[in-house]
């Protein structure tokens, strides 16, 4: 075949190319590489001109170059078709200064956020953790943990009945005697989740709140290792200086009891924070731990005094109304 | 409990501040609620206003000239009842109010004013801040104003745990002091009269039916009362711990209540015309009006006094009113008795009838104490009342209960505390305690408790003591963390974290609700609520049997806040009544989430965009893309709350449901808000697909071979749903087609009204080699072929 005639095949061939459907970038770099490329097919129409003879030289160069031009005009062309705005008009004139692309920023609950960190803390210290029923039989919520029937102690937590046996549990300690129910000890566990209170609402109280409970069940668990706990989860969420204060309490699944005040220096008093102490022997008795081989310690933080305090809001109510107001500002 | 420090003093030293006496006793257990320092205001003097003027600057301001006695200040202020002539109380530069505000000269509104006029809040009287006070206009201008409002002894209000009934009086929280600071305690003086007299009975018997309910009656007569008002002492001391002062013979049964902790009463003997005071439970229908002038109804649950007939008294919670002292009393009969516990709290809680005397009783009184404040009683009558006592004491004791002999082990103690306490210690606080003790010489106790001390009845009942009366700042801090702990996982729903990531990402703020809710919203035609049977009100009943009424009330709330465009979701537990009893309740964690407003707002970039269908089915694709899960959400489904209803599908498992909410739905619950897309699923099946997909997770190897795309636009009936024209393309099972989706919509009169042209999008790409294109083509034909069969499509050119 004559020079002339690949000429026309290659012509024909890239017209064919460009006519068929190419979006993509893939295929446009495909048809510059074949045609336009080092060894392309244009490329290789120059290498066939040497062996043209002498005199039919300049009439082929000529043709080539020509070849080469309306070619590569076409190819751009169909590029620029496709891809408009890969091709920037000078005459746009973007102003930079407009505000960027509106996108919805969502956000996580201050209640969600502080029982993460909480979790995290404890975490890092081998406790593992576990839910329970928030709508439990007597003997978990109270039975089990040493709150004897006709017992003043069941006044210090204002239950909601469903029926005489069963309750709104008052605390996640629950979910320690279904742990114990269920596993043998060791155990370090904390259990997070939602307990409730009969009490009216106001900008103190809640008929509902969050609770992060602790249980480590060992032979040689002392409480000068609850106070060790009690006081690394202290630092680690309010900072290595936080001023914090064991006092002598009572809770009937726990003996020795305490509670553990913080100190406010904003309002310049103590404010509790944690309920905690030994388990009670009586406790293991329930769930058939034998007290002369185990012992443990218990705690109970709750989650919305921690993110009170930590973000100074004054007003329980704010966790439980949705209002956007509050909910971006986390 | 409230304690005066004046009445402390009675029994122990004490030095410190009250402010520093609550903190040492708050370290004892005893936490001190709030501190009396019974400090007298100073520098608040009686004042009269002699002129009242506009401010110049406030119309709600006024310039007052104030004469103090001595000379005439210029006083702002804000308060609107001032007239001239009015006698008020006046703060002078210098005095310090309640709450810690001390007046200095200031400018108010470009006004000097020198000192301030009080209202009662100001002055910590009351929290009545309407207006300054007005007394009346006889006062003189210039006293001090603490001689108008006499200020109470200091005091401090102790919460006692439920554990410590010994701590419900001065003597007993004098202990602790005589205790924590090795002071003396001080006996109270009483003076013991003669016990064996048979004189008394001749005026009374004790007849006890059962001494489990009643294990201990004392009684006794005394003559010749003349009933007055107490001495100012004991009315002070009254007074200083919240008691109201009624006559001497009463506030003499408060007074050692108060004193000693155990609760007595006096009869008015002219009620007992049986000479006999029979205990017993009441029976059904038994009726008594209390000293409260309530009638009671009574049942077996409660223990009587009874005169043999008739109840004059319910044991240990209050008295009958009949049988009370009056004013014309003369002789009296004194009740000093231990109720069992159990039996007054079961009639307390009945009664919904809480007193002095039932609380200390349901906490464990002391039996003994019960004959020492019986002659303590008995002085105080012939002291302060002029009586006479009829010699004897009448003692029906026929259940004595002994304290329980404990071991306390020195190597247990030592264990449990984490630190050595030194055996003098111990055995110091031992006795200081009252404890009856002997070392066994091998480094254990032998104790018997004081029966004021019901609560120690364990060996970790002693532990605690001797740990706490040393005191918790002196446990050492042990950080070590040792030890070998291991669980299956250690947070079983780690993976809600990352659907809390993505829907974060997805613009959805997270809301927590109240989980109790009014039955309209939590019964609804697929749920039956759990019920509480002592709610705080009807509007907060029931459990939530689903998230989306809270989510609802939020966006009522917000968009009342001028913030209409939502996007709001909640996870938690919600609760059915699926069987009546505890096992018919099931708890379950849902997802739900609800759209309402405006997607993407006006603006420079785009057109507004309201929330829709399409916006919540895109929000559930993304979220289960993000979790790696496939998913199906083209089966139309019903459910009562959506009027277009689209079930959320994974392989045969319906996860929940999402579409438009129906409006009669929203205001069924009496919510005002319409027009919200949502959906609600359940998470706990969530959670463990999302587990169990990433449990067997791998990487597939990515095609390296090039993908050759093909739009195809076809033209079709209006009706005909894109996503089945999809759906048959995909079940035509070509592996090289790898997705095809509509990517634009076309209506136009060139086409028709009834119909409408949908461009799709093909992805083609070949896993093991180059696509040819004429392979492409064959399935492009198959394609067009069955959508012009099957769906009536033409090729649009």
């Amino acid at each position: 075949m004559s020079l002339g005639k690949h000429i026309e095949a290659v012509r024909n061939s890239f017209r064919a190319d460009l006519d068929s459907f190419f979006t993509d970038k893939n295929n446009i770099e495909e048809l510059r590489v074949k045609y336009f490329g080092r060894k392309g097919q244009i490329a290789n129409l120059f290498i066939q001109l040497k062996d043209v003879a002498g005199d039919q030289k300049p009439r082929f160069g000529k043709l080539l170059n020509e070849l080469r031009r309306e070619l590569t005009n076409a190819f751009e062309e169909k590029v620029k078709s496709a891809h408009p705005k890969s091709h920037r008009s000078q005459k746009t004139i973007i102003d930079y200064s407009l505000p960027g692309y509106n996108f919805q920023s969502g956000s996580i609950h201050p209640i969600q956020q502080t029982l993460d960190e909480m979790k995290s803390i404890f975490k890092t210290i081998g406790f593992n953790i576990a839910y329970g029923p928030e709508i439990d039989d007597d003997w978990h919520n109270f039975g089990a943990l040493n709150f004897p029937p006709h017992h003043p102690a069941r006044d210090m937590q204002d239950t909601f009945f469903v029926d005489e046996s069963t309750v709104l549990r008052t605390h996640t300690s629950n979910v320690q005697i279904h742990l114990m129910e269920e596993k043998q000890p060791p155990l370090r566990y904390i259990i997070p989740g939602k307990v409730y209170r009969n009490e009216a609402i106001s900008f103190k109280h809640y008929c509902l709140f969050h609770q992060i409970e602790g249980l480590y069940v060992d032979q040689n668990v002392s409480f000068a290792d609850l106070k060790g706990t009690v006081d690394y989860f202290l630092r680690k969420m309010f900072g290595e200086n936080v001023k914090s204060r064991f006092r002598p309490s009572y809770f009937p699944f726990t003996e020795p009891s305490a509670e553990v005040d913080i100190w406010n220096e904003q309002r310049q008093q103590w404010m509790e924070i944690v309920g905690c102490g030994m388990v009670d022997p009586n406790v293991f008795e329930s769930v058939n731990y034998d007290p002369n081989i185990w012992h443990g310690f218990a705690f109970g933080f709750g989650v919305e005094r921690i993110a009170m305090l930590k973000y100074k809001i004054d007003d329980i109510r704010l966790f439980y109304q949705g209002d956007v107001r509050f909910l971006e500002q986390f | 409990m409230i304690v005066a420090l004046d009445w402390l003093r009675d029994f122990v030293d004490i030095t410190e501040s009250p402010q520093e006496l609550a903190d040492l006793l708050t370290m004892l257990g005893l936490e001190a609620e709030s501190v009396n320092n019974g400090d007298v205001i100073k520098n608040v003097v009686t004042a009269r206003i002699t002129e009242v003027q506009k401010h110049p600057n406030a119309d709600k301001l006024k310039l007052c000239q104030v004469y103090d006695g001595t000379e005439t200040h210029t006083v702002v202020c804000g308060a609107p009842n001032t007239y001239a002539g009015q006698i008020t109380a006046f703060a002078r530069v210098g005095a310090v109010l309640a709450g810690g505000f001390e007046i200095k000269p200031a400018k108010i509104r470009g006004e000097k004013s020198f000192g301030m006029l009080c209202s009662e809040r100001e002055l910590g009287l009351s929290e009545n801040q309407a207006g300054i006070l007005d007394l009346d206009s006889s006062i003189l201008p210039g006293r001090p104003i603490s001689e108008i409002f006499p200020q109470p002894l200091p005091a401090i209000e102790f919460d006692i745990t439920p554990n410590r009934p010994d701590c419900l009086s001065h003597y007993g929280v004098a202990r602790e002091i005589a205790l924590k600071t090795g002071r003396e305690l001080k006996k109270p003086e009483i003076k013991i009269g003669d016990e064996v007299s048979n004189a008394a009975s001749e005026y009374v018997a004790i007849n006890i039916t059962d001494p489990q309910a009643c294990p201990r009656y004392i009684a006794g007569i005394v003559k010749n009362i003349k009933i007055g008002p107490s001495p100012k002492w004991m009315v002070e001391r009254l007074e200083a711990v919240d008691q109201r002062s009624i006559n001497n013979v009463v506030d003499i049964s408060n007074y050692v209540l108060l004193e000693l902790g155990q609760p007595t009463h006096i009869f008015d003997y002219r009620f007992v015309p049986t000479k006999e005071i029979v205990i017993r439970h009441a029976k059904p229908g038994e009726k008594i009006v209390t000293l409260d002038e309530v009638e009671r109804k009574l049942s077996e649950h409660h223990l009587l006094i009874t005169d043999g007939e008739n109840p004059i008294a319910v044991a240990g919670i209050m008295g009958g009113e009949r049988s009370g002292v009056a004013d014309d009393t003369e002789t009296v009969l004194i009740e000093s008795a231990y109720f069992d516990p159990i039996t007054v709290r079961k009639g307390s809680k009945s009664l919904g009838l809480i007193t002095d005397s039932s609380r200390r009783f349901e906490r464990g009184a002391d039996q003994e104490e019960a004959r020492t404040a019986f002659w303590r009683i008995v002085n105080l009558l012939e002291e302060l009342a002029g009586g006479e006592q009829v010699p004897g004491m009448i003692d029906n004791y026929p259940r004595k209960i002994s304290m329980p002999e404990i071991v306390l082990r020195k190597s247990e103690l030592d264990l449990l505390a984490g630190y050595a306490i030194s055996d003098s210690f111990v055995e110091e606080t031992l006795t200081g305690l009252e404890i009856d003790w002997h070392s066994n010489n091998d480094g254990n106790w032998t104790c018997t408790a004081p029966t004021f001390r019901p609560d120690l009845e364990r060996e970790v009942d002693y532990i605690e003591e001797i740990i706490r009366v040393n005191g918790y700042d002196n446990v050492p801090t042990i950080h070590s963390f040792t030890g070998f702990y291991s669980a299956d996982r250690q947070d079983v729903y780690e993976n809600i974290n990352r659907i809390i990531r993505i829907m974060t990402g997805l613009g959805f703020r997270q809301c927590y609700s109240n989980s109790l809710q009014n039955s309209n919203m939590a019964n609804t035609p697929d749920a039956n609520a759990v019920s509480l049977v002592n709610p705080l009100s009807e509007e907060m009943a029931h459990p939530r049997t689903t998230l989306l009424p809270g989510l609802l009330q939020s966006i009522e709330f917000n968009v009342k806040n001028a913030n209409p465009n939502l996007a709001l979701y909640e996870y938690g537990q919600i609760f059915h009544q699926d069987k009546p009893g505890f096992a018919g309740i099931r708890e379950e964690m849902r997802l739900t989430g609800i759209l309402h407003g405006q997607l993407a707002i006006d603006d420079v970039y785009t057109k507004a965009t309201e929330y829709s269908f399409s916006t919540v089915k895109g929000i559930l694709t993304t979220l289960f893309a993000g979790l790696l899960l496939d998913i199906n959400l083209e089966k139309p489904a019903k459910n009562s709350f959506f009027d277009v209803c689209y079930s959320i599908r994974r392989g045969k498992t319906v996860l929940g449901w999402y579409g438009h909410l129906s409006d009669d739905y929203i205001k069924s619950i009496g919510i005002e808000a319409e027009n919200i897309h949502g959906f609600d699923l359940n998470l706990e099946l969530l959670i463990e697909m999302v587990d169990n997909n990433l449990a067997t997770l791998r990487y597939q190897p990515i095609s390296v071979y090039p993908t050759i795309e093909r739009d195809i636009n076809f033209v079709l009936p209006n009706e005909t749903e894109s996503g089945k024209i999809v759906k048959a393309i995909n079940q035509l099972g070509h592996s090289i087609l790898k997705n095809v989706a509509p990517v634009d919509i076309f209506h136009h009169k060139s086409i028709g009204v009834d119909h409408k042209s949908i461009t799709f999008r093909f992805l083609f790409q070949h896993s093991k080699r180059t696509l040819e294109e004429k392979e492409v083509s064959v399935v492009i034909n198959e394609i067009i072929a069955v959508c012009e069969r099957d769906f009536s499509a033409k090729l649009r050119t």
